[in-house]
């Protein structure tokens, strides 16, 4: 359950047609999705806070020393510690 | 949305409260303290020292800082975010993305993100935000406003009254001027 709308994959076009398509590529390899996750959706309705947020997450996730298997276990002990059940 | 605002107008909202508690964040975890103090957990990047990406972004903050708060030093926290490249590019393209005016006023959204601050107790990002609002025009009324959202209870929602989003004469708008949307008017600016 949302409190807005959520964008439909369908129906977007230009960058936000193309940030769903690398996302949703990303994640397949990740974690074998077959569709864009609701969180990126959300983020549909504004095309710069997609593309902010997409650039940010590619920047702290795929970027620097630690491994993704390191990354996502810190992500997982965050998103515990703050009770985030997504 | 009964007042008015819409599927993007709740978005950006959504997308500024995060990015506050973002950066409300980072300043906690390493341990900024003040606006004013050098005392940090990690070291900044020393001026000079960054690759020429690194020292473009930098320069590039400097002239908001200029512009938003009226001197040239780049915040502490955006040169501790410069350790990293990837790291100090996406959070600043995003900050500028998101604290721009849209359906929401620039003011606005820095309001947002001192009540953020605030209801985060985080000291450093309450004393950077108000910086930038004071520097717009925000007087002490405004900010007893935002201060009253960010602790107030949904019960006691306080009217909006009086309080105005009329962006001015300050920039709180962290774009540069000129670089994007040329040609359209930006009022004395």
């Amino acid at each position: 359950m949302t409190t807005i709308r959520m964008v439909d994959p369908a129906t977007v076009g230009g960058k936000v047609r193309e940030i769903f398509d690398a996302a949703l590529r990303r994640e397949r390899t990740v974690f074998g999705a077959t569709q864009i996750s609701n969180i990126w959706r959300c983020m549909g309705h504004s095309a710069e806070l997609l593309e902010a947020n997409w650039n940010r997450s590619r920047a702290l996730m795929q970027r620097g020393d630690f491994s993704p298997l390191q990354r996502e276990l810190i992500a997982t002990a965050v998103s515990i510690a703050n009770a985030c059940h997504y | 949305m009964r007042l008015g605002v819409d599927e993007v107008g709740v978005t950006e909202l959504m997308g500024v409260t995060e990015h506050a508690r973002a950066m409300a964040t980072v300043a906690s975890a390493v341990l900024l303290e003040s606006l004013a103090g050098e005392a940090t957990l990690i070291a900044p990047l020393p001026a000079g020292e960054g690759d020429p990406e690194v020292e473009a972004l930098l320069e590039e903050i400097a002239e908001w800082a200029r512009a938003a708060l009226g001197q040239p030093a780049v915040p502490i926290v955006w040169r501790i975010l410069a350790r990293n490249v990837h790291y100090l590019r996406s959070t600043w393209r995003k900050e500028v993305a998101l604290m721009a005016a849209g359906a929401l006023p620039a003011r606005d959204k820095r309001r947002v993100t001192l009540g953020v601050a605030m209801a985060t107790r985080a000291r450093y990002m309450i004393e950077y935000h108000t910086a930038v609002l004071r520097h717009a025009g925000d007087t002490d009324r405004d900010l007893r406003r935002s201060s009253a959202w960010s602790t107030t209870t949904p019960r006691s929602t306080p009217s909006r009254k009086g309080c105005r989003s009329t962006p001015t004469s300050g920039r709180v708008d962290p774009r540069p001027p000129r670089r994007r949307r040329a040609g359209r008017s930006r009022g004395s600016n």
